[in-house]
């Protein structure tokens, strides 16, 4: 995972050198400022990768994956009524809302019915 | 002198050739392998040249400095603009027409603006163009001098043309700003200094201007 | 490896699954109906073009290229290559399932959302959006962009452009770390490397299109955000440094499939593999510091700084096609469909790609910004290239996806429809920018003399649709009148033909081992050496 953090940090780095470039020829703060922030946050990311040192997910017995969620399809739906509320309405915004606490509580209830079907498989 | 259909001419007579020959190169670089590769029985095994590749970057990147150095050269001039120009015209665009106003005061506006009345320009020195909108991005586009310029409304956008030969020049707004568009055209015509002299005389007094 | 499945409570396995396959399938789906209704909007276009004006108002066609151009990048060929990648990502790396199932089930509904959203505009009393699909201030502010059509599309791209934040999040997560063992970076199929570049410019490149989205919302609604002049620029800065990389997002996949195809049907490995992978970061990094390059005819920024950078696209890019064409050199070719496509795409795109580089000149851009020489200039990139691309991971995967293979007769005569149908309607455009006619003009004076290639255009895209009927059919027939494909019909190279057609819900009963990035040519070379 180290690897792929330092793929992360020398793009970062490639994208800072390629802003400094911006230098000599007088650049704008906007034109400057935008490819600064995201070489940043790349370099910032790869740092973050690289301390994490995040293991490879070696998988050596099974595994449980999950089949279906329409608790996941609720919550998106309830964020985009929230979000096209917000050019009609407030009473569009608190039907998103509800719709989306609906799918949020459902996808705790699956993540929990997730965890006891791991533990009665006995791969916990 | 700053001369954009010239900056225009010169580039693309390098780029064009470059790039028809590089199209042709790879086409038929492509059809050689084809041709050796429909009837070839056993595939080769060499799979890596990180010598030639190398090497190959290093030339398209001496390609790559070669056309900047083009670009750069024709641009500088035109990017500038003069200290003197010999004429200055303002320019005003705004949902859906385009008014040129001289310095002494004489303006030229059509509302017919599919056979726009045409603003006359001296040929011969640079006409200095000072642009600007009353309320979304306008683009002031003269194809016959391969050039244009985004009024962004806020802004003073600054630019010279030199007209070199005498004649009519069609001018169109290049940038989408609403439901007529397509129907914001101008129109510029380049006649000999004298002429361009009586022209404005002329105008001030039907207008009713004084310099 | 053995899985355990949790059994579905639910009647809707498909919509609601998070098997990544089927996830990447429904997108696919979701897709395609846009494709077509976007298509649609574009035969309504050129008939305006050909019949020069009186098909539809003037308002109603800025709506009709506004809604074409956003419905083909945001709800077609940026989800498209990025479900593809869902799909094949996991398959290739050697993976039982993608990275956060849920999060890719949320993108495929932000994108149903997201592209409802947009089309409903067409419903509002005001219409739909009409601003372009750049959306650019202030033509797109309350002022000017008044009514619910615009605040549809504002919320529409935003929803689409996340869920495919977060489809990258997953692939990305997926190639990093849920590789099989023995896969190394190096190892990784060149698919799958285009796809963890692509998804990299996702990440680090969409969110600026939220901020100015965001910014032009609330401009709309607050006023004094995007303030005259400054604040118009700034729009289009921060619109740009998204609108460039996602042009290459809609690139590196098609290039990825493009590479595993002519390898495949070239029957031997990928050429200068290592080589191609940095020319690809290369090419990634680069393609994040060319935005302003659409910004030359403002004459605000540093216009030569662009131009640098733009031009110097042409290093990694001249790697990538050596690459290709030496794949082919001393290959046994296979001329099928799927392979036909591949060379089409390295020649029409090249044509794209040159004239790229001619726009990246100021001196020429000057002259030819905003004109139709510009439309035909991506056009070539996107669809005479990219969905040629497209097309040719298609005709390849479709076995690996349905365990039916597609008719190559019908294919082939797809193909050829469309290179006629691309060309006739694309390259005349090019001659009409250079005479001077501007983009997005519903009609033109008849004394320019250009209605005669409109109406070749037209005609060229009357071809197109043919060709699109025609692969539509051979979908049908092919599904209907099954001829099985079993697990590697092609001879390939990589994991996902290790396993059925198509793949069972975890993707893989066992791994063949892996010791290079084309780890089924390594054991079929094997098994020459020792003669069995």
């Amino acid at each position: 995972m180290r690897r792929a953090a330092v793929v992360l940090l020398v793009w970062g780095l490639w994208l800072a050198v390629l802003t400094g470039v911006q230098a000599v020829f007088a650049p704008k703060l906007i034109q400057f400022a935008i490819p600064a922030v995201a070489s940043a946050a790349c370099v910032l990311v790869g740092l973050v990768v690289w301390a994490l040192d995040i293991r490879q997910e070696q998988v050596d017995g099974p595994r449980l994956i999950t089949d279906s969620s329409v608790a996941t399809i609720a919550l998106v739906v309830g964020v985009a009524v929230a979000l096209i509320g917000a050019g009609f309405g407030l009473w569009l915004i608190l039907i998103g809302v509800g719709i989306m606490a609906l799918g949020l509580g459902g996808v705790v209830r699956e993540q929990r019915e997730r965890s006891r079907e791991l533990r009665r498989e006995g791969l916990r | 002198m700053p001369n954009t259909a010239h900056a225009y001419e010169h580039v693309e007579g390098i780029y064009l050739p470059i790039a028809v020959g590089v199209f042709v190169l790879v086409l038929g670089t492509l059809l050689v392998l084809l041709i050796g590769g429909a009837r070839r029985r056993t595939p080769g095994r060499r799979s890596q040249a990180l010598v030639l590749e190398t090497a190959y970057a290093c030339v398209l990147a001496a390609v790559v400095a070669f056309l900047l150095w083009v670009t750069f050269t024709a641009e500088t001039p035109i990017d500038r603009t003069s200290a003197h120009p010999g004429v200055r015209i303002k320019v005003i665009a705004a949902q859906w027409s385009w008014r040129f106003i001289y310095s002494d005061g004489v303006s030229i506006a059509d509302v017919d603006t599919w056979h726009p009345r045409p603003a006359y320009v001296p040929t011969g020195s640079e006409v200095e163009f000072v642009g600007s909108s009353e309320d979304v991005i306008h683009g002031f586009w003269v194809p016959g001098l391969h050039y244009q310029r985004q009024f962004v409304p806020g802004y003073t956008t600054r630019f010279d043309l030199l007209f070199q030969t005498r004649g009519y020049y069609g001018g169109e707004c290049s940038v989408l700003c609403g439901e007529d568009h397509s129907e914001m055209h101008f129109a510029i015509r380049a006649v000999s200094p004298q002429r361009f002299a009586v022209w404005l005389a002329h105008e001030a007094a039907r207008q009713g201007v004084s310099s | 490896m053995n899985a355990v499945a949790m059994p579905a409570r639910v009647a809707s396995r498909t919509l609601a699954s998070s098997d990544h396959k089927r996830i990447a399938g429904a997108a696919c789906m979701v897709a395609f109906a846009f494709f077509l209704a976007g298509g649609l909007l574009a035969l309504l276009m050129r008939s305006q073009l050909a019949a020069d004006g009186g098909v539809v108002s003037q308002q109603t066609y800025n709506e009709l290229f506004t809604m074409h151009g956003s419905t083909m990048v945001y709800l077609v060929i940026v989800p498209v290559a990025l479900a593809v990648g869902l799909y094949f990502v996991p398959l290739q790396v050697g993976a039982a399932e993608i990275a956060g199932p849920r999060v890719a089930l949320a993108g495929l509904w932000m994108l149903l959302c997201g592209g409802v959203s947009m089309w409903s505009g067409f419903l509002t009393s005001g219409g739909a959006a009409a601003a372009s699909w750049w959306g650019f201030d202030p033509l797109s502010d309350s002022i000017h962009s008044p009514g619910s059509g615009m605040e549809l599309w504002i919320f529409g791209v935003m929803l689409a452009t996340l869920g495919q934040i977060l489809w990258a999040g997953c692939i990305l997560s997926t190639a990093l770390r849920r590789r099989a063992p023995g896969m190394t970076l190096m190892r990784m199929p060149v698919f799958t490397w285009t796809m963890v570049v692509t998804c990299v410019m996702v990440v680090f490149g969409f969110p600026a299109l939220l901020l100015a989205l965001g910014l032009l919302w609330a401009q709309r609604h607050f006023g004094d955000v995007l303030v005259d002049g400054a604040g118009a620029v700034d729009y289009q800065a921060l619109f740009w440094f998204y609108g460039h990389p996602v042009v290459y997002v809609m690139f590196f996949p098609f290039v990825g499939m493009v590479g595993e195809v002519l390898a495949t049907f070239s029957s031997r490995r990928f050429f200068g593999y290592s080589a191609f992978v940095v020319a690809l970061l290369a090419f990634a990094g680069l393609s994040m510091t060319v935005w302003a390059h659409h910004m030359y005819t403002f004459g605000v920024l540093s216009n030569k700084y662009f131009a640098l950078t733009s031009t110097a696209l042409i290093v990694p890019a001249g790697i990538e096609y050596f690459d290709f064409l030496a794949t082919l050199w001393r290959g046994r070719l296979r001329f099928t469909t799927s392979f036909l496509f591949a060379l089409g795409f390295l020649v029409q795109f090249l044509v794209g790609g040159l004239t790229g580089v001619i726009l990246a000149s100021p001196p020429l851009d000057y002259g030819l910004n905003m004109s139709y020489f510009v439309v035909a200039h991506f056009h070539y990139t996107i669809f005479a290239g990219s969905a040629f691309g497209l097309f040719a991971g298609i005709y390849y995967w479709f076995p690996k996806i349905t365990g039916a293979m597609l008719r190559e007769r019908l294919g082939k005569l797809h193909f050829v429809l469309m290179v006629i149908g691309t060309n006739v309607t694309f390259f005349p455009m090019f001659i009409l920018g250079a005479e001077g006619m501007t983009r997005r003009i519903a009609r033109y004076p008849a004394s320019t003399g250009w209605q005669g290639l409109n109406i070749l255009e037209t005609a060229g895209s009357v071809v197109i649709a043919l060709s699109v009927l025609v692969f539509m059919w051979n979908m049908l027939v092919s599904l209907r009148d099954r001829r099985e494909a079993g697990d590697d019909p092609w001879g390939a190279q990589t994991l996902e033909w290790a396993t059925s057609s198509p793949p069972p819900r975890h993707n893989f009963h066992e791994l063949p081992p892996i010791r290079s990035y084309a780890p089924l040519l390594d054991l079929r070379e094997a098994r020459e050496e020792v003669g069995v």
